[in-house]
C-alpha cells in the first residue's frame, strides 16, 4: 500500500536487464532475407493487382487498396513469422499463427489511437479508411511481433521501448517496424501543405510514407543481417 | 481503534508535561534563542537578495526582447491615421477662380467637368513594357513572349495624341490588389494598420471616388475581381454588376470571359443610358504571370486578348464616354507581385477619348516613354484627374496630382486650365494637411518644406489677383508648377511617414533578436549555477545595457539621420547581450569543445527538433495557415515518446502509472483539439466547432454543458492530484475544495446568464431582460475578487501543504526497516507493543503543492472566466493534461524518486528542457483551442465587456490579453512546476513513504511541540534542510524558465525573419505579418508570466517552506555569496534589481511558528498582517533598507480593497475575540464585521431593484471573503502540521479552536481511521472521467451525424456546404447520374425555378476553388396527376437534386465529381436563371448535344408543369381556354456514343430500359391532358455517323419527324407511342400557330453550338436569342421561330 510507484520506479530500472541474448535465437541471413524479400514481393503483388485487376489505386480509392494490401499481407506475414517463433517446445505452429491473427486487430487498434492521437480526422467517413489503414500498419509492426515473440514482455519492450535488437531475428523484426512508424510519421508532413493534390487526404501520403518506410527498413535490416553474418564468419575463421 | 485512540490521549498527556518543562528550559535559553533568530533573520534577507537579484537577471531578458521586437515593429508596421472627413460638392478647398459656380454635378462640382461617362478597365498586373514596343537592351536582346502583344494602347497614343495618351503609372508598395485598390480610389498611400480603420471589415471608410461617385448620383457598375466588393460593399448597381472569385489564380479564363460578355454588351448604344462609370477589373494576365510567369505563350495570348477586346471597346464608345486602361501593378520576373521592386511598381495607364481632348505638355512628350524610368505619373494621380474630369470633388484624403496630359487641351497650351486644377488640388492637400495635424501632431519640420511652398504659392497668387494685369501663359505655367511642386514634396513627406519599410530598423531588430536567442541557448547550455552567477550576470547585463544606450544615444544625436532613440536603444541592447555572454565566457562555464555544444540527452533532441521543424515551417504559408492541426501533431509526438519512455521503465507499477497519465494526457489535448476555429484560409477542409456555427460568433447552447462539466471535473481533478501526494492539507482543502469549486460554478452560472441574455431566453417569461447584464457583471466581478484578492492571499500566506499525524509504530521492529512497517493500518496496532510516533504528510511534494495553487487554481479562474465556453473546455482539458504531463515527468525522472543518499538531487533533463518546451507547445495549442488563429480578426473584442459595462484602461486590454493568450499565460505559469513537482523534502533521518515522512525516535522530541524553536534553527539541530537542494531549486527553476523563453523567442526570432525576407508576398498581410505579431506578443507575455509570475511564486513558495524549516542559506555561506557583496559594494545595482523584479517577496510574513500559544500568534499575525497590508496598499519595502516605493504594486479593481477592508475588519474581531469568553461571537464576528463592506460596492444605480440585487451581490460577495479569510486565520492559527484529523494530538488546536472551528470536531472522530496515509489513485475522478469521456465521445458522433445536415441552406449569393451525395449512378461509360441530398430553407424553394425555364446550380470544388454550374434533371415521378406535379415537385425538390455529369479525363470539375464518395458534402450556390420560357410557348426544338439534355428535360418538365399552372390560372381568370392544347416539343438529341444517350444497358436487355433521361421524357410524355407535352426525340450519335443535319432540323420546324425515327433507332429503342406522335401531328392546327411563341433552343458544348447555329456571343446573362443565325440553321427559313442559344 504504501510503497508509491515513483519511489519505486528507480529501483526497478537499476535492475539488471533481462538476459536477452539467452532467450534470442537468430536465424540466417539467406532466411532473413527471404522473409523480407517475400514480404515485399507480397505488397508489390498488392499493388499490382490493384492497379491491374481492380484498375483501383492509393489515391483514387485509398480503402479498397489499403484492404487489398493488408489482406493479401497478412497471410504472408503471419504464416511466415510464425515458423520463428519462440519456445518452440512449448509453442506449435499454429498458435504462433493465432497469435498473429489476434495480433492483428489489436495493433491495429494501437495505430488507430496512435493516428488518431495524433490529428486524424475521426468523422464518419474517414471511418473505414482509418480502419484499413491501421490494419496494414499493424501488419508492418504489430503482428510480426506478436507471431513470434507472443506475450514475452521482455522481447516487446527490447523491440519496441529500448529498441535494442539482438540478434537477426530482432533485427527483421525491428527495423521495418520502426521504418513503417518513422515513414508514416514523414509522410504526414506534406498534408498541410497548399498543393491541393488529391494525395494529401488522410491516409494517402501517409500510407505512402509507411510503406515507404517499411521497404526501406527491410533494406536496411537484410543490410545489417548480411553484414553480421559475414562478421561472425569472419570472426569464427 | 479504541486501544489506539487512547494512547493517543495518553500521548498527548505526556507531550503536554514535557511541552510545560521544556517552556521552562527554554526561558533560560531566551538569550540563545535570540542569537539563532537573529542569524535566521540575516538569511531570510540573503535569501531574498538572491530572488530578486535573479528576478531581476531574467527580466533583463524582456529587455532585450522587447528593444528588438520594438526596433523590428518600428521598421516593419507603418501606421497611419484615416481621417473621416469627405470632400462635398459645394465646399472647394480654395475661391475658385473664374466664372465657374461650384457645388453642381452636372457642371462639375469645383471645376467645370469634362466626361459624363467613363469606363475604366483594369487589366491586373499589366506592366508597363507590356505595352510599348520593344527595345532591345543590356539584359534582353531578343523580344520576350510578352512584348509586342497589345500594340494598340502605343498605335493610338501615336497616331492620335489628342485623342489617347500612354503613360507609366507608378504604384506604391505594397502591390497587391487589395491595397492598389485602396490607393486608386482613395489617393492616399495604404499602410498596414489603417490606425482608426475597423480592424475586421475590409471595407473602404475614408473619403475615395467610388464614394464620391455615388454621393454624385451616379450608376457605377462594376464587373471582374470580387475584391471590390470587400471594399465598396452595396456602392455598385446590383443588376449590371457581376463578381468573381479572385483567388483561382489556376483559371486564367473564366473571369476574363465573363467580364467580356458583360462589358461589351453595356457598351451598345441603347445599353448606355443604364450606367455612368463602367468599371472592369480582369485578372487573367496577373494569373497568367502567377501560373506561367511573363515568360510564357500563355501571356502572350492573354496580352493578344487584351488587345482585341480593347479594339472592341473603343469601336463602342461613344464621344462623350472617357475610357482609362491601367494596370494596378506591374510583376516581377516570376509573375508575382506584392513588394516594391521596380518590375512590380511600373504599369501602365492610358486614356482614351474620342472628342480630342488631351495633349502633351511639350515636344519631348509626344510619343509615350519609351520605358516605364522616363516621365512616370504616380498612380494616386488617377484619382484628382479622374474626379475633376467627371466634375466631382476630390477625395478627401488625396495626395495626387491632375495627370498634365488629361488637362493641357488637345493643342497642348492650355496651362491655365492645369494651373487651376493644380491649384485645386493642392489646395484640397493642404485642408487634408491641416486637419491631419489637428490629429497627430506631426514633427513640425518635416511639413516644412511643403508648407514653405504653400505659403510662397499662396502669396504669389494674392499679389497676382490684387493687381489688374490678367495671367500671361507663362505666369499660368509657373502657378501650375509651383502647385504641382507642393504637391510633390507633400507627397514626398508623406511617403517616409507611411509607406517604406525602414529596412536598417528591420535588420537592427533581428540583429538584437537573433543575438538574445544565441545568448539564450548559451545560457541554458551553459553550466552554471543562476543563483551563484546571478549577481554577476546582471551587473554585467546592466552594465552593458547602460553604456549601450550611452554610446547609441551619443552617435545618435552626432548623426541625426540614424535617428537618436533607434540607436541608442539598438546600442543598449547589443551591448547587453554583450555584456551577459561576457559574463558566461569569463566563467568558462560553456563546454569547451564545439561538438559539446550539442545536447547528448535524447530529451533534449525530442524537444529541439519539432521547435525548430516548426519554426523553420512558419516560412511556408500553408503550414501557418494548418499551424493548429501541426502543434497537435507535434504535442501528440511528444505523448508517444513519453510513453515509449514509460514503457521503458522496469518497474510495472510505475510503468503502469506513467501509461495511465501518458494516456490522459493524450486524450486530453485530442479531445481539446476539437475546439476549432477556422481560418479563411483553411475553410474548405476545416469546419469551424469554436462558434455556434462558421458564420456566427456566439456559443451554441449546448455549449454551456461544457461549463458545467469543467466545474464538475477540473476541481476534483486537481483535488485528486492533491491527494496522491498526501498534499491536500493546509489552505488546499478550503481554496481548492471550497473556494476553487465556487468559482468554478460560477463561472458556468455566469456564461448561462450571457447566453440567456445573447438568445433572449428571458423574452417569454415575466423576468425583466435588461437585468440580466448588470447581474452578470457583477458576477464577473465578483469572480474575480475571488481570484485576485482571496487566491491571491490565499497564495501568499499559505503554509506548507504538510500534515503531522500520529502512527503507532513496533518498536523493535522499527530500528530495522522502518519505512515497510510505518504502514499505520489498524493491524498494526495488533502488534504487542507500539509507541506513538509523528509522521509528516506531504513532504514528497512540498515545494510543488503549494506552488500548483497558483497557476491551476488562482490564475485559472479569471482565465476561465473570460474564455467562452468551448475554450474553457479546452483550458480545462489542457490544464488536466500538464497535470499529467508533470506527474510523468516525475516518474520518469529517477532524482525526484530515489530516496537513498543525501545527495542533493539535480533537475533531470526531463525536467529542466523537455518539460518547458512541451509546456511551451502546449500553451501554443491552447491558443488555437480558445477559438484564436494567427489572425487579427479572430480576436475576441468581447472578452472586455465580461467584467466591464464600458471600454476601460487599463483593464480592458488586460483582459484581452487575458483572453487571447489564455493558454500561454497558465502554461508559462506552470514551468516551474516542471522542477518543483514532487521535488521531495528530505529529513536527514527518518523514513520517507508514499507520501509522508516518518521521523525517528530521537528526532521526534526536536519537533514535538517541546521545542517551538526547532524548526526554526534547523540547522543547528539534528534536522538540517538541503538548503543547497533548495538553492538548486531556484537554479533549475530560472533553466527551465529560461528554456520556456528560448522556445517562444526561437518562434519569433523566425517568423520575425520570415516576415522581412517576405515582405513581397502576396500572403505577407494575410499570412505572414499576423504570425510575427503572435509570435512577438506571445513571447512578450509568456515571458513575463513565466519570469514574474512563475520565479516569483516560487520565492513564495520556498519562503513558506522556510518559515518552517529554516533558510536555505548557510550563515557561514553568507560571505561566500558574491549577492551580498555585491550589496554592500554596490547599492545602486541592488536599488535597480530590486525596481525590475517587480514581487519582490515581503520581508514581512505572517507566523508560521505554529506551536506557539495561540494569542501570539494571532498578535503576531494581526502585527505582520497590518505590515503586509500596508505593502498592499502601493508601499513595498525592499529588503535592504525598508524604505518604501509607491504604487508599483496594487491589486487589481475592487478585489483590492476588498480584502483589505475584509482583513482590517476580521483582525480587529479577532482581536477581541482573543479575549472574549464568548465563543460564538468568534464565530460571527468577522461576517458582521464585513457587513458594512456592502454598501462600499454600491454602484450608483437608480433602479431600487437593481440596487437590492447588487446589495445581494455584495454582501454575497463579502460573505465569501470572510469564509476565505477564516479559513486563512485557521490555516495561519491551527498549526500547520496539525491536520484536521488529527486535532487531538495538537494541544493547541484543541484548547483554542474547538468552538470556533465545530466543522473539524466532527472530523476528528475520524481521525484515527485517516491516519492511514493510503495511496488514492482518482478515486472520483475516474467514474466522473468514464462518464464525461462517454458522453463527449457519443455527444461527438451525434454532431458529427448532425453536421451532415447542418449549415447553411443554399442561397444563390454564397457556397454553402449545404449538400450531400446520395449516390451516383452510372448513366453510361463516359456520364453518370449524381444525386444530391440538399436542405434547402423553405425559401429557397426551386418550385418557382422548375415553372420557369431552364436554371442551374453552381458547383464548387473545394481544393481549386473553380464553380461550374450544372443543370438539375427534374424530379423523376411518372405516376404524378395533374393535380399535384406541383405539390410532389416542391416535396422532393427539398430532398434531391439530381445531376447528369460527364467526366472528362482532364476536367478538373468533373473529376471531382466523379470522383466523390456518397455522403461527403458537396458546396452550392445557386439557382442561377439561365434562360426564361416565354409565356404561351407552343412549340419547341431543342438541339441539345451530349449532356445538355438536362436543359431539354427541364424545359419539358418546365412545359408540363407550367401546363397545369397555366390551365389552372386560365381557369381563374377566364381568359385562357383550358381546352388542353398541348405543347410539342421535339428534341435532337446529339451525343458521342449510343450509351451516352440510352444508359449502359445492353442491346437486346429485355427490360428495355432507355435510361433515365429517356424514361422521364416518356414519363412527362405520357402525363394526360393540357400539362402532357408531347416529346419527339431524335438520337444521333457520332460513333453511327450520323449527326444533325439541315433536314432534321427542317423537319423538326415543320413538325414532320415521324419518318427520321426509324432508321436511327433500332427496334428495341423504337419505345415512342405512335398514337401520342399522330395525336401531335394531327394537332398542328393553324389556330396555335398563331397563339404562342415557337423557340428553337440550341444547348451544348461550344463547337456543337458552332456547328448549329454559328458561335456562341454570351450577352447579358447566359443566352443569346435572335442574334447571329449561321451554321446549320443559316439555311432554314425560320420565320416565326426564336432562336436561343443557351
Amino acid at each position: 500500500m504504501k510503497t508509491n510507484a515513483t519511489t519505486s520506479s528507480v529501483k526497478a530500472s537499476a535492475e539488471p536487464e533481462a538476459e536477452v541474448s539467452a532467450s534470442s535465437h537468430s536465424i540466417s541471413a539467406a532466411e532473413a532475407i527471404f522473409v523480407h524479400l517475400i514480404s515485399g514481393l507480397g505488397l508489390g503483388l498488392a499493388v499490382l493487382l490493384a492497379r491491374n485487376v481492380f484498375s483501383v489505386n492509393l489515391v483514387s480509392h485509398p480503402s479498397l487498396t489499403l484492404r487489398l494490401i493488408w489482406v493479401i499481407e497478412c497471410p504472408i506475414v503471419i504464416l511466415l513469422y510464425s515458423r520463428y517463433r519462440k519456445n518452440r517446445e512449448e509453442c506449435s505452429y499454429l498458435k504462433a499463427v493465432g497469435r498473429g491473427l489476434l495480433g492483428l486487430p489489436v495493433g491495429a487498434l494501437v495505430n488507430a489511437l496512435g493516428a488518431i492521437a495524433l490529428g486524424t480526422p475521426v468523422g464518419t467517413q474517414y471511418f473505414s479508411k482509418t480502419i484499413n489503414w491501421s490494419l496494414m500498419m499493424s501488419l508492418f509492426t504489430i503482428v510480426p511481433a506478436a507471431s513470434v515473440f507472443g506475450v514475452l514482455w521482455k522481447d516487446w519492450q527490447r523491440i519496441f521501448a529500448h529498441t535494442k535488437p539482438v540478434g537477426s531475428l530482432d533485427l527483421i523484426i525491428c527495423l521495418p517496424a520502426h521504418g513503417a512508424v518513422v515513414g508514416a510519421w514523414f509522410g504526414a508532413w506534406p498534408m498541410p501543405l497548399d498543393w491541393e493534390r488529391p494525395w494529401q487526404e488522410w491516409p494517402i501520403c501517409v500510407s505512402y510514407g509507411a510503406i515507404t518506410g517499411y521497404l526501406l527498413a527491410m533494406v536496411a535490416s537484410s543490410c545489417f543481417v548480411l553484414a553480421r553474418a559475414t562478421l561472425q564468419h569472419v570472426k569464427r575463421d | 481503534m479504541a486501544s489506539g485512540y487512547d494512547k493517543n490521549r495518553d500521548y498527548v498527556e505526556e507531550v503536554r508535561l514535557s511541552r510545560e518543562r521544556k517552556q521552562k528550559e527554554d526561558i533560560l535559553n531566551m538569550a540563545e534563542a535570540k542569537k539563532i533568530q537573529t542569524a535566521n533573520k540575516k538569511k531570510e534577507v540573503a535569501f531574498k537578495a538572491i530572488h530578486g537579484i535573479l528576478l531581476a537577471c531574467l527580466s533583463l531578458f524582456l529587455l532585450l526582447h522587447s528593444s528588438g521586437i520594438y526596433l523590428f515593429t518600428s521598421g516593419f508596421l507603418l501606421t497611419r491615421f484615416v481621417l473621416d472627413h469627405k470632400s462635398e460638392c459645394g465646399v472647394p478647398p480654395i475661391d475658385i477662380y473664374g466664372s465657374h459656380a461650384p457645388g453642381s454635378v452636372d457642371s462639375g462640382c469645383w471645376h467645370p467637368k469634362k466626361f459624363n461617362k467613363a469606363v475604366v478597365i483594369i487589366i491586373d498586373a499589366l506592366r508597363y513594357d507590356f505595352t510599348v514596343p520593344f527595345i532591345s537592351s543590356d539584359g534582353i536582346k531578343t523580344p520576350q513572349p510578352y512584348h509586342n502583344a497589345l500594340p494598340f494602347l502605343y498605335d493610338t497614343a501615336v497616331a492620335q495624341p489628342e485623342n489617347a495618351f500612354l503613360l507609366p503609372f507608378l504604384a506604391d508598395p505594397p502591390t497587391t490588389t487589395l491595397q492598389r485598390l485602396k490607393g486608386l480610389t482613395t489617393g492616399t498611400l495604404p499602410t498596414f494598420i489603417d490606425a482608426g480603420s475597423n480592424f475586421a471589415g475590409t471595407a473602404i471608410e475614408e473619403d475615395n471616388l467610388i464614394a464620391q461617385l455615388r454621393t454624385a448620383g451616379k450608376n457605377v457598375v462594376h464587373l471582374g475581381d470580387d475584391t471590390w466588393h470587400s471594399l465598396f460593399p452595396g456602392y455598385f448597381d446590383m443588376n449590371l454588376t457581376k463578381a468573381y472569385d479572385s483567388f483561382n489564380v489556376w483559371d486564367l479564363h473564366t473571369l476574363d470571359n465573363g467580364v467580356t460578355e458583360h462589358i461589351l454588351p453595356l457598351l451598345e448604344a441603347a445599353n448606355t443610358t443604364k450606367w455612368d462609370v463602367l468599371i472592369g477589373h480582369y485578372l487573367g494576365v496577373d494569373h497568367a504571370g502567377h501560373r506561367y510567369g511573363p515568360n510564357h505563350p500563355a501571356m502572350t495570348a492573354k496580352l493578344q486578348q487584351m488587345d482585341t477586346l480593347l479594339r472592341r471597346v473603343v469601336e463602342k464608345i461613344d464621344d462623350d464616354t472617357l475610357l482609362v486602361v491601367m494596370g494596378d501593378h506591374g510583376m516581377d520576373s516570376k509573375g508575382d507581385h506584392g513588394g516594391e521592386s521596380s518590375d512590380e511598381l511600373e504599369a501602365a495607364i492610358w486614356m482614351y477619348n474620342k472628342g480630342g481632348h488631351f495633349g502633351r505638355g511639350s515636344f519631348d512628350s509626344r510619343l509615350p516613354p519609351p520605358d516605364a524610368k522616363t516621365r512616370p505619373i504616380f498612380q494616386i494621380d488617377l484619382v484628382p484627374s479622374l474626379a475633376l474630369m467627371l466634375g466631382l470633388p476630390i477625395p478627401f484624403n488625396n495626395l495626387g496630382t491632375p495627370i498634365i496630359e488629361a488637362f493641357i487641351g488637345s493643342s497642348g497650351t492650355d496651362f491655365m486650365n492645369l494651373a487651376l486644377v493644380n491649384r485645386l488640388t493642392a489646395a484640397q492637400i493642404h485642408r487634408y494637411q491641416d486637419e491631419y495635424a489637428l490629429i497627430r501632431k506631426p514633427d513640425p519640420e518635416t511639413l516644412a518644406i511643403p508648407n514653405m511652398l504653400w505659403d510662397a504659392v499662396k502669396k504669389g497668387w494674392i499679389i497676382k489677383m490684387m493687381g489688374d494685369k490678367p495671367f500671361t501663359m507663362d505666369e499660368w505655367q509657373s502657378f501650375a508648377g509651383a502647385y504641382a511642386a507642393y504637391q510633390a514634396h507633400n507627397l514626398r513627406v508623406c511617403k517616409d511617414l507611411w509607406a517604406r519599410f525602414d529596412l536598417n530598423s528591420m535588420a537592427g531588430g533581428i540583429l538584437v533578436l537573433f543575438t538574445s536567442l544565441l545568448l539564450l541557448a548559451a545560457l541554458v547550455r551553459a553550466k552554471l549555477d543562476f543563483v551563484e552567477q546571478s549577481a554577476d550576470l546582471l551587473k554585467r547585463g546592466l552594465i552593458g545595457l547602460i553604456g549601450g544606450s550611452v554610446v547609441g544615444a551619443s552617435i545618435g544625436f552626432v548623426f541625426p539621420a540614424a535617428g537618436l532613440v533607434r540607436t541608442a536603444i539598438f546600442a543598449a541592447a547589443m551591448a547587453g547581450n554583450i555584456g551577459l555572454f561576457s559574463c558566461i565566457w569569463s566563467l568558462k562555464c560553456l563546454p569547451n569543445h564545439l561538438f559539446r555544444l550539442f545536447p547528448s540527452s535524447a530529451w533534449t533532441w525530442a524537444s529541439i527538433v519539432p521547435v525548430l521543424l516548426m519554426s523553420i515551417g512558419f516560412a511556408a504559408n500553408s503550414f501557418t495557415i494548418w499551424e493548429d492541426e501541426i502543434v497537435l501533431f507535434f504535442l501528440a509526438f511528444f505523448g508517444l515518446l513519453l510513453l515509449a519512455g514509460c514503457f521503458r521503465l522496469a518497474n510495472s507499477r510505475s510503468r503502469m502509472l506513467g501509461c495511465f497519465h501518458v494516456s490522459v494526457f493524450m486524450i486530453a489535448i485530442r479531445i481539446a483539439s476539437t475546439s476549432r476555429l477556422c481560418r479563411d484560409e483553411q475553410a474548405a477542409n476545416c469546419r469551424t466547432t469554436f462558434y455556434a456555427s462558421a458564420t456566427s460568433s456566439t456559443s451554441a447552447p449546448w455549449q454551456l454543458a461544457i461549463c458545467y462539466i469543467v466545474a464538475l471535473i477540473l476541481p476534483s481533478a486537481v483535488k485528486s492530484h492533491y491527494r496522491r501526494t498526501q498534499s491536500y492539507q493546509g489552505a488546499a482543502p478550503f481554496w481548492i475544495g471550497i473556494a476553487f469549486q465556487l468559482s468554478t460554478i460560477l463561472i458556468a452560472f455566469y456564461w448561462t446568464l450571457n447566453a440567456a441574455d445573447d438568445g433572449d431566453w428571458l423574452a417569454g417569461t415575466t423576468l425583466d431582460a435588461s437585468l440580466l447584464k448588470p447581474i452578470r457583471t457583477h458576477l464577473a466581478q465578483f469572480i474575480f475578487a475571488v481570484a485576485v484578492g482571496a487566491g491571491g492571499a490565499t497564495f501568499a500566506y499559505q503554509g506548507p501543504h504538510l500534515g503531522v499525524d500520529t502512527v503507532e509504530v513496533p518498536v523493535q521492529a522499527q530500528a530495522k526497516s522502518p519505512g515497510k512497517k510505518a504502514n499505520g493500518t489498524p493491524g498494526v496496532q495488533e502488534q504487542i507493543e507500539t509507541r506513538p510516533q509523528l509522521v509528516v504528510h506531504g513532504t514528497s511534494n512540498l515545494y510543488g503543492a503549494h506552488f500548483a495553487t497558483l497557476p491551476i487554481t488562482i490564475l485559472m479562474i479569471p482565465l476561465l472566466l473570460v474564455q467562452k465556453p468551448m475554450g474553457q473546455g479546452s483550458l480545462a482539458l489542457v490544464s488536466v493534461a500538464i497535470l499529467s504531463l508533470l506527474e510523468v515527468i516525475a516518474i520518469l525522472s529517477p532524482s525526484t524518486s530515489s530516496e537513498d543518499g543525501p545527495v542533493a538531487p539535480s533537475a533531470t533533463t526531463l525536467q529542466i528542457s523537455f518539460g518547458p518546451v512541451v509546456l511551451a507547445l502546449l500553451g501554443h495549442f491552447a491558443f488555437f483551442k480558445t477559438g484564436h488563429q494567427g489572425a487579427l480578426s479572430s480576436i475576441q473584442w468581447d472578452a472586455v465587456f465580461i467584467p466591464l459595462k464600458t471600454v476601460r484602461y487599463p483593464w480592458s486590454p488586460i483582459l484581452i490579453i487575458l483572453n487571447t493568450f489564455g493558454g500561454q499565460i497558465l502554461c508559462a505559469a506552470c514551468v516551474p512546476l516542471c522542477v518543483l513537482w514532487r521535488r521531495r523534502y528530505r529529513f536527514s533521518s527518518g523514513a520517507t513513504t508514499a507520501a509522508g515522512t516518518i521521523l525517528s525516535p530521537h528526532i521526534k522530541s526536536k519537533i514535538t511541540p517541546q521545542n517551538p524553536t526547532g524548526q526554526k534553527n534547523g540547522e543547528q539541530n539534528k534536522i538540517p534542510p538541503r538548503d543547497l537542494a533548495r538553492q538548486r531549486i531556484l537554479s533549475d527553476v530560472a533553466r527551465a524558465i529560461l528554456v520556456h523563453i528560448l522556445v517562444y523567442a526561437t518562434i519569433n526570432a523566425l517568423t520575425t525573419v520570415w516576415a522581412a525576407h517576405l515582405r513581397r508576398h502576396l500572403m505577407l498581410y494575410r499570412v505572414f505579418s499576423p504570425r510575427w505579431m503572435l509570435g512577438a506578443a506571445g513571447l512578450l507575455v509568456s515571458e513575463i508570466v513565466a519570469v514574474w509570475v512563475g520565479l516569483g511564486g516560487v520565492g513564495y513558495g520556498i519562503g513558506s517552506v522556510a518559515g518552517v524549516f529554516g533558510w536555505p542559506v548557510h550563515v557561514d555561506d553568507m560571505d561566500r555569496l558574491s549577492v551580498l557583496r555585491l550589496m554592500r559594494s554596490d547599492p545602486c545595482i541592488v536599488a535597480l534589481s530590486s525596481s525590475l523584479g517587480a514581487f519582490v517577496p515581503v520581508a514581512s510574513r505572517p507566523s508560521r511558528d505554529a506551536f506557539e500559544p495561540p494569542a501570539e500568534a494571532m498578535a503576531s499575525f494581526v502585527k505582520r498582517s497590518e505590515t503586509a497590508l500596508s505593502c498592499a496598499s502601493g508601499g513595498r519595502r525592499i529588503f535592504t533598507s525598508g524604505s518604501r516605493q509607491r504604487g508599483s504594486c496594487r491589486f487589481a479593481t475592487c478585489a483590492a480593497g476588498m480584502t483589505r477592508m475584509g482583513m482590517v475588519c476580521v483582525m480587529s474581531v479577532s482581536r477581541s475575540a482573543r479575549n472574549a469568553t464568548s465563543s460564538r461571537l468568534s464565530r460571527f464576528g468577522p461576517v458582521c464585521a464585513l457587513l458594512p463592506v456592502a454598501p462600499v460596492a454600491v454602484v450608483t444605480d437608480t433602479s431600487p431593484c437593481l440596487t437590492a440585487l447588487v446589495c445581494v451581490m455584495d454582501t454575497t460577495r463579502a460573505g465569501v471573503l470572510a469564509l476565505v479569510l477564516v479559513s486563512r486565520i485557521e490555516a495561519l492559527v491551527t498549526p500547520a502540521y496539525c491536520r484536521p484529523g488529527s486535532l487531538r494530538s495538537c494541544p493547541v488546536a484543541r484548547t483554542s479552536l474547538r468552538s470556533t472551528l465545530p466543522r473539524h470536531q466532527s472530523t476528528s472522530s475520524q481521525a484515527s481511521h485517516r491516519l492511514a496515509p493510503t495511496y488514492q489513485p482518482f478515486k472520483p475522478t475516474i467514474p466522473l472521467l468514464f462518464i464525461t469521456l462517454t458522453s463527449i465521445g457519443a455527444g461527438y458522433v451525434f454532431y458529427d451525424q448532425r453536421y451532415s445536415q447542418r449549415g447553411s441552406t443554399i442561397n444563390p449569393t454564397t457556397f454553402t456546404p449545404s449538400a450531400t451525395v446520395a449516390s451516383r449512378e452510372k448513366f453510361s461509360s463516359t456520364s453518370s447520374i449524381l444525386t444530391l441530398t440538399t436542405r434547402f430553407d423553405r425559401k429557397v424553394l426551386f418550385d418557382k425555378l422548375w415553372s420557369t425555364g431552364i436554371w442551374s446550380i453552381e458547383v464548387k470544388q473545394p481544393a481549386l476553388q473553380i464553380a461550374r454550374s450544372y443543370t438539375p434533371l427534374p424530379p423523376l415521378d411518372p405516376t404524378t396527376s395533374v393535380a399535384n406535379t406541383a405539390a410532389k415537385t416542391s416535396a422532393l425538390a427539398v430532398k434531391e437534386l439530381k445531376f447528369l455529369v460527364r467526366a472528362y479525363p482532364e476536367g478538373e470539375m468533373s473529376t471531382y465529381l466523379s470522383r466523390i464518395p456518397p455522403g461527403s458534402t458537396v458546396n452550392l450556390r445557386g439557382g442561377h436563371m439561365e434562360y426564361v420560357l416565354p409565356d404561351e410557348v407552343t412549340e419547341v426544338v431543342f438541339l441539345a448535344g451530349g449532356t445538355s439534355i438536362a436543359p431539354a428535360v427541364q424545359v419539358a418538365h418546365a412545359l408540363s408543369v407550367r401546363g397545369a399552372a397555366g390551365d389552372q390560372l386560365g381557369r381563374d381568370d377566364g381568359k385562357r381556354d383550358g381546352s388542353g392544347i398541348r405543347t410539342r416539343m421535339t428534341i435532337l438529341w446529339a451525343s458521342r456514343a449510343r450509351d451516352d444517350a440510352f444508359g449502359n444497358q445492353l442491346p437486346g436487355d429485355s427490360t428495355s430500359s432507355r435510361g433515365v433521361i429517356m424514361e422521364q421524357l416518356e414519363a412527362i410524355s405520357s402525363r394526360k391532358g393540357a400539362n402532357g407535352v408531347d416529346i419527339n426525340t431524335q438520337c444521333f450519335f457520332d460513333e453511327d455517323k450520323t449527326f444533325i443535319q439541315q433536314k432534321d432540323v427542317n423537319a423538326a420546324v415543320r413538325g414532320n419527324t415521324l419518318n427520321r425515327m426509324q432508321p436511327i433507332l433500332p427496334s428495341w429503342l423504337s419505345w415512342k407511342k405512335t398514337a401520342l406522335n399522330d395525336e401531335a401531328s394531327d394537332s398542328l392546327s393553324p389556330a396555335r400557330e398563331s397563339k404562342g411563341k415557337r423557340l428553337v433552343l440550341i444547348s451544348g458544348p461550344d463547337g456543337f453550338v458552332e456547328q448549329i447555329a454559328g458561335r456562341r456571343h454570351k450577352l447579358d446573362g447566359q443566352v443569346e436569342i435572335g442574334i447571329s443565325r449561321d451554321g446549320l440553321l443559316a439555311g432554314i427559313d425560320l420565320a416565326g421561330w426564336e432562336v436561343v442559344k443557351l
